[in-house]
C-alpha cells in the first residue's frame, strides 16, 4: 500500500504535506548532483597520494606517543633525582671550579625547562 | 593487499551511494560555490583517513560521513570569514537545481531560504537522508531532545512563511 503523502511509515506519524514538499525538493536537489562528482577511483587515488598508508600513519602514532612518554619519564626521574644528578655534576666538575655548583642547578634547571617543553609539544603532538 | 581491495571495493560501493547526496547537501550549506568540490573532496579523504575509512558499511559510516562534511563546511566558512575581510564579497550563484513545476515547490524554496543554516542542514539530515534524530543530534553536535524541538520549529516556521504573503526578504528575521 502507497503510504500517505508526507506521512512517514517507520514512525508512524499523521501526513505531513510540508515533509513530503522537503523531500520532494531535497531528492530533486540528489539528483541534479548524480554525476557532478568525481568518481570513486579518483577519490581513492587522491587519497592514495595525499595521505600515508593506514599502517604507516599507525607507526606514526605509536612513535609519537612513545616520544611523549620517553619524555614525560626523563622530566620526572630529573625532578625525582635533582640531587643526585647534582651531586654527580659536582663530582665530573674540575678540583678548581668548586665554587660553580650554582651552575650545575642552573644547567639542570634548563634542561628540565626544554624537556618539559618538547614533552608538552610531544603529548599535543600525540593527542 | 586483498584486505585493502576489500577495503576499496566496500568504499566504491559506499561512495556511489553516498556521493551525490554529500555533494548536494555541501551545496545547499556553503556558502561559496566555488569551494564545493574542494569541501567534497576534502570530506571523503578525511572520511578515508580515519578509523571508519576501514568499515564504509558499517551503519555509523554515513553519519559520520555528514559530521566530516558539516566540520569542512564550516572550517570552510571560517577561514572565508577572514579572507572577506580582505577581499571583496563573492557573488551568490544561482546554482539550485532547475526550476520546480509546482507553485508549492517554488513556495517551498523562498521559505526554505529565510531559514537560518542550522535550520536547513536539520531539515536536510532529516528529510533528504532520512536520518534518525539520535544520528542527526550525534552530527550536528546537540542533544536528542533538541533536535526533536528545532525540528518541530522549523517545519512550523517553513509551513507558515509558506502559507502567508511570501518573504521580504532572503534571510529575513525567523
Amino acid at each position: 500500500m502507497t503510504a500517505l503523502r508526507g506521512s512517514d511509515p517507520r514512525r508512524g506519524t499523521r501526513p505531513d504535506p510540508v515533509a513530503a514538499l522537503l523531500r520532494e525538493e531535497f531528492s530533486r536537489e540528489v539528483a541534479a548532483q548524480r554525476g557532478q562528482h568525481p568518481d570513486a577511483e579518483t577519490i581513492l587515488l587522491l587519497s592514495a597520494l595525499v595521505s600515508p598508508s593506514r599502517a604507516a600513519s599507525d607507526r606514526a602514532i605509536l612513535a609519537d606517543w612513545l616520544r611523549a612518554l620517553a619524555l614525560g619519564l626523563s622530566v620526572t626521574l630529573l625532578a625525582l633525582w635533582w640531587n643526585d644528578a647534582k651531586a654527580l655534576g659536582e663530582a665530573l666538575m674540575p678540583p678548581g671550579a668548586a665554587g660553580w655548583s650554582w651552575a650545575i642547578d642552573l644547567a639542570l634547571a634548563g634542561a628540565l625547562l626544554a624537556l618539559s617543553l618538547l614533552w608538552t609539544r610531544a603529548f599535543g603532538r600525540a593527542t | 593487499m586483498s584486505q585493502d581491495l576489500a577495503d576499496a571495493d566496500s568504499f566504491r560501493r559506499f561512495y556511489a551511494a553516498t556521493a551525490a547526496p554529500i555533494r548536494a547537501y555541501i551545496l545547499r550549506h556553503c556558502s561559496d560555490r566555488g569551494a564545493v568540490d574542494d569541501i567534497f573532496q576534502v570530506t571523503y579523504l578525511k572520511f578515508l583517513r580515519s578509523r571508519m575509512g576501514s568499515k564504509p558499511g558499517d551503519h555509523k559510516a554515513r553519519p559520520y560521513l555528514y559530521r566530516i562534511a558539516s566540520n569542512a563546511i564550516t572550517d570552510h566558512g571560517r577561514s572565508l570569514q577572514r579572507r572577506r575581510r580582505f577581499e571583496a564579497p563573492m557573488p551568490e550563484h544561482a546554482s539550485r537545481p532547475g526550476p520546480m513545476p509546482s507553485v508549492e515547490g517554488m513556495a517551498l524554496r523562498r521559505a526554505l531560504r529565510t531559514l537560518s543554516k542550522r535550520e536547513q542542514q536539520l531539515l536536510w539530515l532529516l528529510y533528504a537522508e532520512g536520518f534518525a534524530h539520535k544520528e542527526v543530534a550525534a552530527i550536528m553536535r546537540i542533544s536528542h531532545a533538541s533536535v526533536r524541538v528545532l525540528a518541530f520549529r522549523a517545519r512550523k516556521k517553513l509551513a507558515r512563511r509558506m502559507a502567508g504573503p511570501g518573504p521580504t526578504a532572503a534571510g529575513g528575521r525567523k
